[in-house]
């Protein structure tokens, strides 16, 4: 049936043939021309690498042939087609097909051939990345990689894509139409099922997950061997299909239906693989669905709570075997029938042991029960001993994350990495509190209740069994005995996690505190770009400690803090009711594999763009300075967050890792606890939390509206609860959640006084160290301090939709001459014209640069952060005006107006305040005060703004078919553009501090023309007469793209002005504008007919139309 | 080597019936196979190289009926179709190692001897290394009968080929022929150039619409025209006039007339004298007087 010399004589023939197609030469030319180019690129000095490419010794040529993958699949669809295709006018085949060879071979032979030239391709190709990565002075070579990378992506698909094209022109008979379809499944496959499915479609295994990790090698990766062995089977029984379906009189006809059957059979054990690939997808998926409902069912029974837990953990192979022995306590103030604890489901409970003896219980999943023979009285406490072995199922970890996230890409590179929850393997163990380890009587997530907090810290210890060369890393401190580690935490904790690998530990005490990293022995290379720290690191240390703590105004509550390395996979996610991710456990940090791909952590670049900063700063730097330099912005970007990055997307990364030190100092060490308000103690960990932010969002310049707006929005339209329980975006929960926080505690400190509110917060957590205080006992805290409950405050803040608006009006700015001393004097009316009390809070910034912002310029190393003045806070009424007052000894240069949760857009005003006035002497006013009725200007005048219904546009051009058809594809119904968005055919509306509005500030803009797009404001004038016409304009920030050189170049803007005499136009010289209302000409207009118009002439890229004032002369 | 057809029909799903009730015993020799276009030649090679499926009827070579011995049979035949231009990007000697490889156990080394022998044969040993796809008409013909002679074969089925080969070559090839004839190997000829069997072949068949015509020797089928081939000397309108009347096989002009051959009946002029028929002759006579084909 078949002959293995037959099919290598054709294989060996028809390669030869195919080696000298010029297809597949310059296919593999131009393959190997750009491999080279990306490697070079990429991945040698020459392209100056990126740590991160480098430092997993997998990546190299995993890389290649992932970026090899898909083309390969084009070319092999193209020359396999042609291959097997059958020549209807020449008679070609049948001189093969005459020759004693079985239907098989001839089929065998042919992908065979195609095999081999492809991979000998592979081969060749792979040897671009062997050569950077032998010569690369960083990288390491892990021979491994370079072998099992093309068996897993290449063989597979080369062979299911030779089968599938082979296949499908046998029964087709048409070449061009088989090619056609199979590139239209690729690409379907690529396009449009990217990253879906968890990938099982993704035949050319373009994002499997398969980069392994340098600690623990492949995780996971069963999933991805039945992938790949599906579309190795099923290429295989494609061949056999393709030799029964082939146009050939076969041997025999037993062999027909021989190779039928074995065709069938394969193609039913491919379909076991894929129905198993399904399985390994969906079950877990069930699973987090059956456990949100189990959580469900318990989370409004009451329980014992946990005083203490004593655990002996022992890990057997890849399963772990653990005896927990609590102390628990009845904290209830009702007689308990019943307990229960939450445990992974994957561990099985052997015994449940209440005072010394075995009693019933019952599994529900991730619940056991003591349903019977129980009875707590208020206050007791009891001994209950669980024992229990098996493996970790750690799909149970993260509940509230949403399938669609769940199943998300983590991207890395160019990969997508498998996510990891927790790691259980003999030689690498990986646990947290959010796989259930070891028993709590904390439910978790449920749909219909909130999540309820714990009340009570508990008391751990641990006690793990290793195997040789293995180190445990818990909390507390460590007893060493043989080979059992003993964990003793000096104080009562929320959580404890236990990680056990090869690891190899440096330390240093700093002021009483312990400071550990673990890493894996080769994975060392920070000591050698850090190696002149040895003597200053503890002033290091010391410096960077005494600033964090003065930040955050609490002090450290432990004896140590340990940064442990973890394998890159490790993912962890943003949760609604905690403010940390799990990157952060008690004392302790999991920082990612060799710094992963953190910019900070790659310490060689950041030595070298050092060095280039100094030159060009003609600085002289020392290595040690240098090296100083980069461990400070390391720790402090990273870890301690006290340099801030300077741009970000606002609601676009939902679960951006965060390694910072914030949790420690709060929510492991204290918390208040409601459970009412599941809520508030996440917002204080935000309020309280002094971690620098982000500036510079840029959602506005790509949705026209910031994405704080759109939150705002949501919130006036739907209550917290529903936001939290309907299937709204993680991302606007989680801004929302922080919103509300942030406004409440606002709300608060101006209630009872900003200052002491805070204090009173950081006093009462300094005092309440290794504890949870219950809501009941804050809330008559804050009554006794401040008479104030603080009850009504949350109902009204968590339960009310409706929003305040605010108006600024009537901005004065002074620079007043007070004596010698020149003063300056900024002065606004602000009226709450919407339907709730709002709060906002006003910053002026006086350095010159502060465009410097804008210009995306990295923040230097070490540069000395500027002191930010702090924003003063002001609760205005539903329906008040107050006049705002500061008095600034430094020019005023930007006021913003923050006013949190609004109706206003954009919610943060940043008013730029061009020139003042210059005024001698005069009263200066300091505070705030409430203005009875605001007073209108004496002067007939008229505004028509852009959401006037004066103002119209017109927009003649037609756009491109393109633009037409992507329009109609993604049919939108938002109101507002970014800016990023420049549209060639018509004006769109944006917003923005710099426009014309009172609680919208908005204007329309479109690319700029040859002035045939226009757009016209037409007044309503009660009276005719000469009228004084002002526009309002964005002032220096009109030219938003100053090219370099460009500073003392003019720009106009083209008005046409259409008054009672006749028609003028007028080119304005907008170069020079002031910021708000520039004077644009007197003219005599009636009371109809006369209007204004703007064309989209100009030399700038866009053109923007705002708003016009007519005031009467 | 004996190869028997009994009642061979083969019906197209198209309905076209492209031979029907064909029965035929060829032996060891050449074998002529001679019809119009459309007779049903091809069909009946691919049937017989076991290309295609008969709708009814039995084939058995040496006994072995095609339909269930492909297996066995393949290894016996050689095969030249008629359009064969299969050369793709290989050297020509590699071209036959290919087809050798698959039709032989041979070694190495051996196969390479025998792979240079047939290109010897076949005149194209010089030009072995050039890339087949680079070879002139004629030298692709040859070499197309060289990798159906790799095997040995016990049967050769070879369609139209002397078409477009010159004389040199023609003869050369139906030397090649006529001396394969000698062993225990039949050959199978379909040709619709006359001489090339009545010069090579002792036995031939005539097909015309899918059935067999005429199955005899060559000279069985000449003797069949004996006293109807005419040979006569015309002036311009009288050659117009018999044009009309009589298949003129050949004309040679004359100073101002026209010597010309004709096959008639009875005399067809006064001036006419019997001429020595020839397969040709035959052939015409055949398809005009047996199966009524008017080639006027």
């Amino acid at each position: 049936m078949i002959s293995i010399k037959n099919i290598l004589t054709i294989s060996k023939y028809e390669a030869k043939v195919l080696w000298r197609n010029w297809f597949f030469r310059i296919v593999a030319l131009m393959g190997v021309g750009f491999l080279t180019i990306f490697n070079i690129g990429v991945f040698s000095e020459a392209g100056s690498p990126r740590w991160y490419v480098l430092s997993n010794s997998w990546l190299m040529p995993y890389a290649c042939m992932v970026l090899i993958s898909v083309p390969q699949a084009a070319a092999v669809i193209f020359l396999a087609t042609g291959l097997i295709k059958k020549d209807k006018k020449l008679d070609t085949n049948e001189v093969f097909f005459v020759r004693p060879i079985s239907n098989l071979d001839y089929v065998f032979g042919k992908a065979l051939a195609l095999f081999k030239l492809f991979f000998s391709l592979n081969v060749v190709l792979l040897c671009i990345p062997l050569i950077t990565n032998l010569t690369s002075p960083f990288a390491t070579f892990n021979p491994a990689a370079f072998i099992i990378y093309p068996l897993l992506t290449s063989v597979p698909g080369i062979i299911f894509t030779t089968g599938a094209a082979f296949l499908l022109v046998t029964i087709l008979k048409n070449q061009p139409i088989s090619i056609i379809l199979l590139l239209g499944i690729a690409g379907v496959q690529v396009i449009y099922y990217f990253d879906q499915f968890s990938n099982i479609l993704d035949f050319s295994a373009f994002r499997l997950s398969l980069l392994a990790s340098d600690m623990t090698g492949f995780v996971d990766i069963e999933t991805a061997l039945w992938q790949r062995a599906f579309y190795l089977i099923a290429g295989i029984a494609f061949l056999f299909a393709t030799a029964f379906f082939l146009d050939r009189l076969p041997g025999h006809k037993l062999v027909r239906m021989g190779t039928g059957l074995i065709g069938v059979a394969l193609l039913v054990l491919s379909s076991f693989v894929m129905i198993k690939l399904w399985d390994i997808r969906q079950d877990p998926v069930s699973l987090r669905q059956e456990m949100i409902v189990v959580n469900g069912k318990w989370a409004e029974l009451p329980n014992i709570d946990i005083v203490s837990n004593s655990i002996d953990f022992e890990l057997i192979g890849d399963a772990i075997s653990c005896t927990s022995d609590m102390v628990v306590k009845n904290n209830s103030d009702q007689t308990l029938p019943k307990a229960y604890f939450t445990l992974n489901p994957g561990l099985k409970v052997d015994q449940v042991l209440i005072n010394g003896r075995s009693v019933d219980f019952t599994r529900n999943l991730q619940i056991v029960s003591i349903d019977r023979g129980l009875s707590i009285s208020p206050g007791q406490e009891m001994k209950i001993k669980i024992k229990y072995q098996g493996k970790i199922w750690e799909s149970v970890a993260h509940l509230e994350v949403a399938q669609e996230r769940y199943e998300s890409a983590n991207d890395y590179f160019m990969f997508s990495l498998q996510k990891k929850y927790a790691f259980l393997q003999p030689d690498y163990v990986l646990l947290t509190k959010d796989v259930l380890w070891y028993p709590d009587t904390q439910i978790g997530y449920s749909l219909n209740s909130t999540t309820k907090e714990r009340s009570f810290f508990i008391d751990f210890q641990l006690k793990v069994k290793t195997t040789g060369g293995q180190i445990p890393i818990s909390q507390g401190e460590q007893i060493i005995n043989g080979n059992t580690y003993h964990f003793k935490p000096e104080y009562a904790l929320p959580q404890i996690s236990l990680v056990i690998g090869k690891y190899e530990k440096k330390e240093i005490t700093v002021d009483r505190i312990t400071y550990a990293v673990y890493h894996y022995p080769k994975n060392d290379y920070f000591i050698k770009h850090l190696d002149q720290l040895a003597d200053t690191l503890s002033y290091l240390i010391t410096d960077i400690a005494n600033e964090y703590e003065d930040a955050q105004k609490l002090s450290y509550p432990f004896k140590r803090l340990q940064f442990v390395e973890t394998p890159v996979q490790f993912t962890a996610y943003n949760k609604i009711y905690e403010s940390h991710q799990t990157f952060l456990q008690p004392e302790t940090v999991f920082w990612p594999e060799e710094g992963g791909d953190i910019r900070q952590f790659d310490l060689n670049r950041q030595l070298r763009d050092m060095d280039r900063q100094a030159r060009k700063d003609n600085q002289e730097l020392s290595d040690k300075e240098k090296q100083a330099n980069v461990f400070n912005d390391l720790v402090k970007r990273v870890f301690t967050k006290q340099i801030e990055s300077r741009r970000y997307f606002d609601g676009r990364d939902k679960d951006e890792p965060d390694y910072s030190l914030f949790p420690n100092f709060y929510a492991y060490n204290s918390g208040i606890v409601s459970n009412d308000w599941a809520l508030l103690n996440r917002s204080i960990a935000t309020y309280l939390n002094n971690d620098k932010r982000p500036q510079n969002d840029y959602s506005r310049n790509r949705n026209g509206i910031s994405f704080t707006e759109e939150c705002n929005n949501l919130m006036r339209e739907s209550s917290i609860t529903k936001i939290l329980t309907e299937e709204t975006d993680f991302n606007k929960i989680h801004k929302s959640v922080s919103l509300k926080g942030q406004y409440l505690f606002t709300y608060l400190g101006q209630l009872v006084g900003e200052e002491a509110f805070k204090a009173y917060l950081y006093n009462w957590v300094n005092t309440h160290n290794h504890q949870l205080s219950s809501y009941a006992e804050f809330r008559r805290g804050i009554l006794t301090h401040f008479n104030l409950d603080i009850d009504l405050i949350l109902k009204k803040v968590y339960f009310d939709t409706a929003q305040a608006a605010f108006e600024i009006l009537n901005v004065q700015k002074y620079e007043v001459l007070d004596g010698d001393r020149k003063r300056y004097q900024v002065l606004m009316d602000v009226k709450n014209s919407g339907e709730n009390d709002g709060v906002i809070e006003v910053k002026v910034n006086t350095s010159d640069n502060s465009n410097n912002g804008r210009r995306n310029r990295r923040r230097r190393f070490n540069q000395e952060v500027e002191e930010e003045i702090p924003g003063r806070l002001s609760v205005i009424k539903q329906g008040e005006t107050k006049q705002l007052g500061i008095v600034l000894d430094e020019k005023p240069n930007e006021i913003t107006i923050n006013t949190l949760i609004s109706r206003n857009i954009p919610s943060e005003i940043n008013m730029s305040l061009g020139t003042l006035k210059k005024r001698k002497g005069g009263a200066l006013f300091d505070g705030e005060r409430i203005v009875e009725n605001h007073k209108a200007s004496e002067q007939y005048e008229v505004i028509v703004d852009n959401e006037d219904p004066g103002f119209t546009t017109f927009s003649p051009i037609q756009p491109t078919y393109l633009r037409a058809f992507l329009d109609s594809r993604n049919p939108s119904d938002k109101k507002y553009y970014g800016k990023w968005f420049r549209s060639y055919s018509k004006w769109l509306p944006t917003t923005g501090s710099d426009f014309y509005g009172s609680t919208i500030r908005s204007a329309h803009f479109t690319r700029a023309g040859s002035g045939e797009k226009t757009t016209t404001w037409a007044p309503e004038l009660t009276e005719e007469g000469f009228y004084d016409i002002y526009v309002y304009m964005r002032g220096k920030n009109q030219n938003q793209f100053r090219g370099n050189g460009g500073d003392n170049r003019q720009f106009n803007y083209h008005y046409i002005i259409n008054h009672a005499d006749g028609r003028d136009d007028i080119k304005y010289n907008i170069s020079n504008a002031e910021p708000g209302w520039n004077y644009l000409g007197s003219y005599y207009f009636n009371q109809t007919g006369g209007n204004v118009m703007l064309t989209d002439e100009c030399e700038f890229r866009t053109v923007y139309a705002d708003a016009v004032k007519w005031v009467k002369q | 080597m004996n190869i028997e057809i009994s009642g061979l029909s083969k019906i197209y799903p198209n309905g076209h019936a492209a031979l029907r009730d064909v029965n035929l015993e060829i032996g060891s020799g050449m074998f002529g196979l001679l019809g119009p276009n459309g007779a049903g030649k091809s069909s009946f090679m691919r049937i017989l190289v076991t290309g295609q499926k008969a709708t009814s009827g039995t084939v058995l070579i040496n006994g072995m009926d095609i339909n269930k011995h492909r297996q066995k049979i393949r290894p016996l035949i050689g095969y030249l179709p008629q359009d064969f231009t299969y050369f793709s990007k290989l050297k020509t000697w590699e071209f036959l190692d290919y087809a050798a490889k698959l039709s032989t156990s041979l070694k190495k080394k051996e196969r390479s001897l025998k792979v240079d022998e047939l290109l010897d044969q076949v005149g194209l040993l010089d030009v072995r290394e050039r890339m087949a796809n680079k070879l002139s008409g004629g030298m692709k013909r040859r070499l197309g009968i060289a990798q159906a002679l790799i095997g040995d074969p016990k049967l050769l089925v070879i369609d139209e080929p002397t078409t477009g080969l010159d004389p040199e070559e023609r003869i050369r090839f139906r030397n090649i022929l006529s001396h394969l004839s000698q062993k225990d190997v039949a050959i199978i000829l379909s040709t619709h150039i006359v001489g090339d069997i009545s010069s090579t072949c002792q036995n031939m068949a005539m097909l015309n619409k899918g059935e067999v015509a005429f199955k005899g020797s060559p000279e069985g089928m000449i003797d069949q025209v004996r006293g109807h081939v005419w040979q006569v000397t015309l002036d311009n309108d009288e050659f117009n006039a018999i044009k009309t009347k009589y298949s003129v096989v050949s004309t040679i002009p004359m100073e101002g007339k026209w010597e010309a051959q004709l096959i008639a009946t009875e005399k067809p002029h006064p001036k006419a004298k019997h001429a020595n028929p020839n397969l040709e002759h035959a052939y015409v006579y055949f398809m005009e007087n047996e199966l009524g084909v008017s080639l006027v």
